[in-house]
């Protein structure tokens, strides 16, 4: 494919022809790519459409089964991540890679040449990675297991990692789906004084006003091809998500919902997407509360202080904050895996205390944990058998004690073909997704038939513009039936663009709630930061 | 299923080769290793149904591991539970000769089921109260149940001579032979075992408690979120893998040997764990793998005679051979 918008200048990486399959899946088909050395070069794309795995064999993780690598003007052959590492190629990954048993340190170190007598080499590392903290403001704790750390520091470890080894390139794969605003400005900044260090630097990201702010090249991919190249001051977000759909959807199968026309240019443009919309005060009856709930500590999280608060039928409930202050302990007592420590549970006026999630789930709960791949699938498993968990127990999937296997079938073909998921048969392994397809799949799961409430976490993680535009949609679809629904992310302008109301939790308390688009909207950011104003 | 034929059949091929060339350093002719063991495990009737007599235990045992693996779990205990499994079923069987025919025939079965699954108990108990992985636990025990028997057997529940058995079981007890005139003709065992690793895998992959059972192994964390009871099904499964590692101790008892003796088992307990991953763990292909390892354990003796080569060369030929096979398992680049 030729483009106008050929980066000129020494390129310090090029792919000629790079093709990678996957079973019948052509994941990169023929892809070549141009990067100019010290620039930030953005890949853009829907779920699926390649980039990740372009990455990755940039990484040396996969092998091409056709193409070339040529760094800085020769030609390489990755047979391990080791061989790209070598190269000066470091990679941060979208499921950050961290051994949870070693410590902050041992994690930076893991897999680098050792450089002299064991405690010897590692004294001079551990000042050269504290150097790192310091021009970088980390305040990343190196002596303790990683398990504790919350997600921004296990990038920073993911980072430092790559740096510690030399890497000269580094990859970026969608790096702030897990922060925080003021995480993702910080994460920003340091990859502007990245780059003024002459380091060039491959961006994936869904979020077109963070490419925005920081690529000088924007790479659009498309159903495992480069569309087009294209400098960013030449071209807009508008244009750019208007390119990532432009021919048409991404997926031959599960498209039916897509046309090029239903979206219009407001939509697509991340940064104003319209609110979900308010039906306005009363909702419904109320359907969970909370009454001076408070729950001890999961993990580094905070415990939980005195929550209060109501969700009517009807109604999406935001719950933001900065990752770590208490979200995921939420999640559990509502969920029916976290126990209160004092304090109640209602769910239409009844106690929920000692109720089991598998009854809170006949109740009508729906559950999308925040690691789906950690918490919500099986890996090697088929997609049906992936798409019936937490359903397993419904009459219309069983007679007897013996699945309807047939039945559970076409609902799942046909569920998953109405949400836009990339699949050939639902037998086939759930392994062949790509990320932003199991979120999609995971969503589907949760939002499946009619619940009662529902608990999203990170519903918009890995998503495409289509994605969360569908995800916005049926929400709604959800909302007007009656559901309740509570979702919690750490990303306040995924919240805004979902929620009806946004409550904020730090250090376990629940500062305050506001409605969307009302004035004390102003109120959320510092809230996050502890400040009550 | 032509991609397995292909991935699967050269590799064996090989493992034959193998075989060959371990005969031939032997001194012997190219092909005679081999086909010594084909004579020993197939060559006569009495040698077939030798063999087949095997079969019970080793796809029992094999059911056991493949079982509780499919729950996530590794049971490395089948020795024990299946030794302690078949001393409950002879000591039971001693008492039945007063019962009616049907109940002195299933009691010394569930006799032994029970105890093995009692076996079991601990490793899953120790692994979910403290942390005690069952492949620890499961080890130890093996020791603890072999000395025990051997020690209940020259004392307490011995027959009052010194070799070391128990009393032979009452006539109620014992499975008859299928094949008339055969003296140690085959019986119903072996089949009934096939059924019960058919029955497994048709509920595993047809039934919601079978579907929960491998979503746990797959994931128990996200088994847990999908509302399955994870701990309490991990428990049952285990007993359960333990049960019908006892009900194979107990079985061969009822059906071959009609008594217990020290050194009862000849490491089928083991066997089972090769019988299960050979195949993947899936139940419903054990009697692929019990036909090739009883094969093997049958042609032993015919070895010696054959050959004139110790009974100990059939261990190499059975681990080259289950090697290869077992390379199959490879997974392709991704």
């Amino acid at each position: 494919m030729t483009d106008p918008h050929w980066p000129e200048g020494e390129p310090i990486i090029e792919l000629r022809g790079i093709s990678k399959r996957f079973g019948d899946l052509w994941a990169n088909r023929d892809v070549d790519l141009r990067v100019r050395r010290g620039e930030c070069h953005a890949v853009v794309g829907e779920n699926g459409a390649g980039k990740s795995t372009l990455m990755q064999v940039l990484a040396g993780r996969w092998k091409p089964d056709g193409g070339e690598i040529r760094i800085a003007g020769t030609e390489a052959t990755f047979g391990s991540p080791r061989d790209a590492a070598r190269a000066g190629i470091g990679m941060v990954h979208q499921q950050f890679l961290i051994f949870p048993q070693l410590t902050g340190l041992e994690n930076i170190l893991v897999g680098a040449p050792s450089g002299g007598i064991l405690s010897l080499g590692r004294t001079r590392a551990r000042r050269d990675i504290l150097r790192w903290c310091r021009t970088f403001g980390f305040d990343l704790p190196l002596e303790i297991p990683a398990y504790d750390l919350p997600f921004a520091q296990r990038q920073q470890i993911e980072l430092l990692r790559a740096l510690h080894r030399g890497a000269e390139i580094l990859i970026l794969d969608e790096p702030t789906s897990l922060l925080s605003p003021p995480e993702v400005q910080r994460l920003l900044a340091l990859l502007r004084s990245l780059k003024e260090q002459g380091r060039t630097l491959l961006l994936v990201s869904h979020r077109l006003s963070e490419v925005f702010a920081i690529a000088d090249t924007i790479t659009v991919m498309q159903k495992g091809t480069r569309i087009v190249s294209v400098a960013a001051e030449q071209t807009s977000p508008a244009e750019m998500a208007r390119l990532m759909v432009m021919l048409g959807p991404a997926g031959a199968t599960g498209s039916s919902g897509r046309s090029e026309g239903a979206l219009s240019d407001q939509d697509l443009s991340s940064t104003d997407v319209p609110p979900l919309g308010r039906s306005g005060p009363p909702y419904g009856e109320v359907l969970l509360e909370l009454k001076a709930a408070c729950a001890s500590p999961h993990g580094n999280e905070a415990a939980l202080r005195d929550i209060d608060l109501e969700l009517r039928s009807g109604e999406v409930l935001g719950i933001g904050g900065i990752v770590g202050n208490g979200q995921r302990v939420l999640a559990r007592v509502v969920g029916g895996l976290g126990d209160l420590s004092s304090g109640r549970i209602l769910f239409e006026g009844e106690g929920w205390e000692g109720l089991r999630l598998a009854e809170r789930l006949r109740h009508g709960l729906r559950w999308l944990p925040a690691n789906l791949l950690e918490e919500g699938f099986c890996a090697g498993r088929s997609l049906w058998e992936n798409y019936l968990l937490g359903h397993q127990r419904q009459p219309r999937f069983q007679s007897r004690g013996w699945l309807r296997r047939r039945a559970v079938c076409e609902w799942t073909e046909a569920e998953l073909q109405g949400g836009g998921v990339r699949f050939r048969d639902v037998r086939q392994s759930a392994d062949t997704l790509s990320g932003g397809n199991v979120q999609r799949m995971g969503l589907l799961r949760a939002l499946s038939g009619s619940p009662r409430l529902v608990l999203l976490e990170q519903p918009g993680r890995g998503l495409d513009l289509l994605g969360q535009e569908w995800l916005r949609t049926h929400l709604r679809g959800l909302s007007e039936q009656g559901a309740a629904i509570l979702v919690i992310s750490y990303d306040l302008d995924e919240l805004l663009t979902l929620c009806h109301r946004i409550g904020i939790l730090y250090r376990g308390r629940l500062m305050g709630i506001a409605p969307v688009g009302g004035p004390e909207q102003e109120k959320l950011v510092p809230w996050m930061t502890g400040i009550e104003s | 299923m032509t991609r397995i034929f292909l991935n699967w059949l050269p590799v064996p091929v090989v493992g034959v080769l193998l075989v060959v060339l371990i005969g031939w350093m032997h001194g012997a002719g190219p092909w005679h290793l081999p086909a010594a063991i084909w004579t020993g495990a197939w060559g006569t009737p009495e040698a077939a149904m030798a063999t087949l007599g095997k079969m019970s235990p080793l796809l029992l045992t094999g059911l056991a591991v493949a079982l509780a693996y499919r729950m996530g779990l590794l049971n490395i205990g089948c020795e024990g539970q299946l030794v302690l499994g078949a001393l409950a079923a002879a000591v039971t069987g001693g008492y039945c000769g007063g019962l009616p025919a049907g109940l002195g025939f299933l009691l010394p079965l569930m006799a032994g089921a029970v105890l093995g699954g009692v076996w079991a108990f601990p490793a899953v108990w120790l692994r979910q109260r403290k942390g005690v992985h069952e492949v620890l636990s499961t080890l130890l025990l093996n020791t603890i149940a072999v000395f025990l028997a051997e020690y209940l057997v020259l004392g307490p529940l011995g027959d009052g001579t010194a070799l070391g058995r128990t009393p032979a079981i009452a006539p109620q007890a014992v499975w008859p032979s299928l094949g008339a005139g055969a003296p140690a003709g085959i019986t119903a065992a072996p089949v009934v075992a096939l059924l019960i690793c058919w029955g497994a895998q048709i509920w595993l992959s047809r039934s919601v408690r079978g579907y929960e059972v491998t979503a746990s192994g797959s994931n128990a964390s996200a088994a847990e979120l999908a509302g399955i009871p994870v701990a309490s099904l991990q428990r049952r499964i285990f007993l359960l893998s333990g049960a019908l590692a006892g009900l194979a101790g107990a079985l061969e008892v009822a059906a071959v040997h009609h008594r217990f003796y020290r050194a009862f088992s000849p490491g089928y307990g083991f066997d089972g764990i090769t019988a299960a991953f050979l195949v993947g763990g899936s139940p419903g292909w054990l009697w692929l793998s019990g036909l090739v390892l009883a094969s093997l354990r049958a042609a032993d003796k015919w070895l010696q005679l054959a050959l004139g080569i110790s009974p100990g060369a059939i261990w190499i030929v059975q681990a080259v051979l289950l090697l290869t096979v077992a390379c199959r398992f490879r997974r392709s680049s991704r």
